[in-house]
């Protein structure tokens, strides 16, 4: 009779190669213990990074609106995997500066979930203000604001810087030519 | 040392003082077409505070030709 089965007692240990695994076996998770194959978020340590979004502006950003404007080339959006995450917010770079006199340039951090309307995130609400710089300088200098947001839901987000100028005649601006400001998203898993 | 158009530009818009005021994001304003793209007037201010901004020429107070005669001055 021909041999049609081997029993485990058989088999020497360290012996089965790679090869002799047929290539549709397809292993179960189950049999491969700790080692996970199946990668899915929710099985991802806290801290690994989700997902990245960001956007670049070199070109003028400037206003003499004493109310605050949504700077729309600076808007990243990005749609959580889940409620709970971090979203780590940032924009860095760019040339902040005044052009005829000294001035004071105003931002906040405004977000739009869904189809809501965009809403300054200070931790304070309201119209608070997220910085206040006052330039005294044509040479000017970069600006750099982070801020951590936890999600509520999986409706998209839009993170969008706003500006104002301390004084209605007086031209005060995020970014000059060609200089290079940045905002970027990234989704942190919590 | 030479003002750069975006300099110019500002310059005339300080001195025409627009109340309320302005926004203008992109390339400089080289031309009437840029201008046109990128400049916004604030109509009023919402109850939020925030800005509320037109892109119609007839509502800027203002036009690139004005704009553009101060600029060639400096």
């Amino acid at each position: 009779m021909p041999l049609s089965r081997i029993s485990n007692n058989v088999i020497s240990d360290n012996t089965i190669t790679n090869a002799k695994i047929n290539s549709s076996a397809a292993i179960a998770q189950s049999k491969l213990g700790s080692l996970n194959v199946d990668v899915t978020t929710s099985n991802l340590p806290n801290g690994t990074v989700l997902q990245f979004a960001s956007t670049q502006f070199a070109n003028a950003i400037s206003t003499a609106s004493t109310s605050a404007v949504a700077v729309s080339d600076l808007t990243v959006t990005i749609t959580p995997t889940e409620a709970g995450n971090k979203i780590i917010w940032n924009m860095h770079g760019g040339h902040m500066s005044y052009n005829t006199s000294t001035v004071r340039l105003r931002t906040w951090l405004y977000v739009k979930v869904g189809s809501g309307s965009a809403a300054n995130v200070h931790p304070a609400g309201g119209s608070t203000k997220w910085t206040e710089t006052e330039m005294a300088s044509t040479f000017g200098h970069s600006t750099s604001m982070n801020h951590v947001y936890t999600t509520t839901g999986t409706d998209t987000l839009e993170f969008t810087p706003y500006i104002a100028s301390s004084n209605g005649s007086l031209t005060c601006g995020l970014n000059y030519s060609p200089y290079v400001i940045t905002a970027s998203c990234m989704e942190i898993k919590a | 040392m030479s003002m750069t158009t975006m300099q110019k530009f500002c310059t005339v818009m300080d001195k025409l003082a627009l109340d309320p005021g302005w926004y203008y994001a992109g390339e400089d304003p080289e031309t009437e077409e840029i201008f046109l793209k990128n400049f916004k007037r604030v109509l009023y201010t919402d109850i939020n505070g925030n800005a509320v901004l037109t892109s119609r020429p007839n509502k800027f107070g203002t036009t690139w030709t004005q704009i553009k005669s101060e600029m060639d001055k400096l």
